[in-house]
């Protein structure tokens, strides 16, 4: 079931509409408050929320969702300033959707957002893979098409950390805190430096990627994976 | 109320007066003597002659009083002469019966300059308590005018009000470039530079009737008026800059909120009539052919719409200087294959190709917009170019930059194009009009050229070399060594 938290009722209409056509369970909520109330009783499976709502800012209701619950958030901007989907990103919120946002867009949203919660509780899968190539996290192995491919260990880490979000976006400082810790040597300059390096030895082609997506302003996404649901 | 009506150099000049004014003095002084010698004479007969001098030595006390030092010495060297003459036997002569008799001749002329000396000193410190009494006065009745003034003119005035009269000149202050740092004349005009932090800051101009001398004290004193002035001219200043920045604050603040309210307001209709037309064609099965026809043209003009308030926002955020630079290390070529998957969808029908000349070294500047300048480019020589055209998008590194260009096989630009059609609301004269794609509002360009030159760079466009439609390129500066990242 997903949750639909949105000041503008002809939003929530459309929306609505769309998700019921692709099969989906909907509840909308018109304010922070009433969106709080719905998440406890009706414990959706994912939250679409509006940043702009009238009673709290959307950034600390993200907070304040995520102290005490893990369902997915997707945030509705009709802004399109990126520093605030990275607020929003680095608040807790999982992934975002930028106003006007094609039904396309939403549903593969919505779909990687959902896998991710079916998974949030495993232990997690020790072999990934996604169109062609597999990371076995147990083994640090890699390959690509059947062949082996050689990372450093910081590389290593950098593509597990993608790889396990694959599907979702992660800003800059999400990857570098993950990977580096508190204390990144050389920050973002660094982690472009490992990405083009893991791309050469993937043989992404960064003008037309098959693997690791830029989002300018943002961060990274790693493909979603078509095959899997 | 006197001291107000006499200059400073006036008093002084008085002390030492020459003028035949002057010389009336001594007259006078004489005069004095011979006023206490007939006073005293009656009682020639009835008293000691000593007992006599302490009315000359009075004499004296007075003339110093009233008349100043040089009168006093000139009577008391009289009043031994005419004690002399007047009052020790033998009388009427100058000469003396005893010896005792010069004694008290000495005695009384040293008493009497003694009392000469005293009693003037005495007066001298008294006329420059005053004038130190009312200068004082002065600088507080100033420094209190200055401190409510809150404007240029309301300092002019108060300076006015306070200075006009005590010096007899006229005063203006006066504002521009190039003020003498140091005070002087010009002419009968003398020039006070009002100085703040080495820096003059207006200049205190007083024209007198005809020129005049100003003496140590009365420089002194402007110098102190001047200090005074500058104080309170910088602290409106100050008082200016403050309030300029609140309202400049405020009015940026203002801009934000219509901006993004703005761009709330136009977005979420869009947003619902777009998805409204997209679920509307998923059942286009059930539609009569032609209401499917309808709402293709619909989704096409609603797709038009979105691009041109985009940009339009856009725009508005430009011209309002309020582009904020989120600047971060790229790879160029990241930027634009992000750029091309976005536009997949309106790419079709005109081949894209890339051309990257070895190694593009990483800039520092903001993904998002950059981004927005290729997809930008590439709209417009899409809209410029027929199907299958071919867009070239190619990158290179130059000296110190990174260059990225975006040329097209269309028409090219008209004589004279090349620099206008960066302006908002203008499109190239020899646009395909009647092919017309959603880039050809006249913004997009514009847009580019606002965001390019944020970052540093520069963007042109001129035609191909061969003559076979336009190229706009743009560059980037490269980080300079050593502040990268």
């Amino acid at each position: 079931m997903i949750l639909i938290i949105e000041d503008e009722v002809q939003v929530r209409r459309l929306l609505r509409r769309s998700l019921e056509a692709l099969g989906h369970a909907v509840s909308e909520a018109e304010d922070a408050r009433s969106g709080r109330q719905a998440i406890l009783h009706l414990r959706p499976d994912v939250i679409l929320l509006d940043l702009g709502l009238p009673d709290e800012d959307g950034q600390d209701l993200i907070r304040s969702i995520r102290e005490w619950c893990e369902i997915p958030i997707i945030v509705l901007s009709a802004r399109d300033q990126e520093t605030e989907k990275v607020q929003a990103l680095e608040s807790g919120a999982d992934d975002y959707l930028t106003k006007p946002f094609s039904p396309i867009e939403l549903s593969a949203r919505i779909k990687v957002a959902l896998r991710h919660a079916a998974r949030t509780g495993t232990t997690g899968e020790p072999v990934y893979e996604v169109e062609g190539l597999t990371v076995d996290l147990a083994a640090r192995r890699v390959t690509l098409d059947g062949a082996d491919v050689h990372l450093t260990p910081i590389e290593f880490k950098l593509l597990s950390t993608m790889i396990r979000h694959r599907g979702k976006v992660l800003t800059h400082n999400q990857l570098i805190r993950d990977v580096w810790g508190r204390h990144a040597p050389d920050g973002n300059q660094g982690l472009r430096i490992h990405t083009q390096h893991i791309r050469e030895k993937l043989g992404d082609d960064p003008l037309s990627p098959r693997f690791i997506f830029t989002e300018p302003g943002i961060g990274y996404r790693f493909a979603a994976g078509g095959g899997e649901a | 109320m006197d001291e107000m009506e006499l200059s400073i150099a006036a008093r002084w000049r008085k002390a030492f007066d020459l003028s035949p004014h002057g010389l009336a003095g001594f007259g006078l002084s004489a005069l004095i003597v011979l006023v206490a010698s007939a006073a005293a004479f009656p009682f020639r007969e009835m008293t000691e002659p000593e007992n006599l001098t302490m009315v000359y030595v009075l004499a004296v006390v007075f003339v110093a009083l009233r008349l100043g030092l040089a009168p006093a010495i000139l009577a008391s060297v009289v009043s031994v002469g005419a004690f002399n003459f007047l009052f020790t036997p033998p009388y009427y002569s100058f000469s003396a019966l005893n010896s005792a008799s010069y004694i008290t001749f000495g005695i009384m002329l040293v008493a009497s300059l003694l009392a000469a000396v005293l009693t003037s000193g005495l007066s001298a410190r008294l006329a420059e308590a005053a004038v130190a009494q009312n200068q004082t006065r002065l600088l507080l009745d100033l420094s209190r005018d200055l401190s409510r003034a809150r404007s240029f003119e309301e300092v002019e005035a108060a300076l006015t009000r306070l200075l006009e009269p005590r010096y007899g000149a006229s005063l203006r202050l006066e504002a521009g470039h190039d003020l003498p740092l140091a005070p002087q004349w010009t002419g009968k005009r003398w020039l006070q530079p009002l100085l703040a932090q080495e820096r003059a800051l207006a200049v205190l101009a007083l024209d007198f009737a005809d020129v005049q001398r100003a003496s140590g004290a009365e420089q002194l004193e402007l110098e102190t008026v001047a200090t005074l002035a500058a104080g309170a001219l910088s602290r409106i200043i100050e008082a200016d800059h403050a309030s300029h920045a609140v309202a400049e604050q405020e009015t940026e603040r203002l801009r934000n909120v219509l901006l993004s309210s703005l761009s709330h307001d136009l977005r979420t209709p869009l947003t619902v009539l777009s998805g409204t037309v997209a679920s509307l064609l998923r059942m286009r099965r059930r539609l009569p052919r032609e209401a499917v026809d309808e709402v293709v043209e619909l989704q096409q003009q609603i797709t038009r719409l979105q691009k041109f308030t985009g940009n339009l926002l856009k725009m508005a955020a430009i011209s309002a200087g309020q582009l904020k630079l989120n600047a971060e290390p790229y790879a160029l070529t990241e930027i634009l294959g992000a750029a091309l998957q976005r536009m997949a969808d309106i790419r079709e029908r005109r081949q894209l190709r890339t051309a990257i000349s070895g190694e593009i070294p990483m800039v520092v500047v903001d993904g998002a917009l950059i981004e927005q300048v290729f997809s930008n480019l590439i709209e417009n020589a899409i809209s410029h170019t027929r199907e299958n055209g071919v867009i070239l998008i190619s990158l290179e590194r130059a000296a110190g930059k990174v260059r990225a260009s975006v040329s097209d096989d269309g028409p090219g630009l008209s004589p004279g194009d090349e620099d206008v059609v960066f302006e908002r609301f203008r499109t190239g004269t020899a646009g395909l009009s009647d092919r017309k794609g959603p880039g050809s509002h006249g913004l997009g360009l514009a847009i580019c050229r606002g965001i390019v030159e944020a970052h540093g760079g520069r963007i042109d466009a001129r035609n191909n070399p061969d003559g076979k439609g336009a190229c706009f390129s743009f560059t980037l500066p490269l980080p300079k060594e050593g502040e990268d990242a």
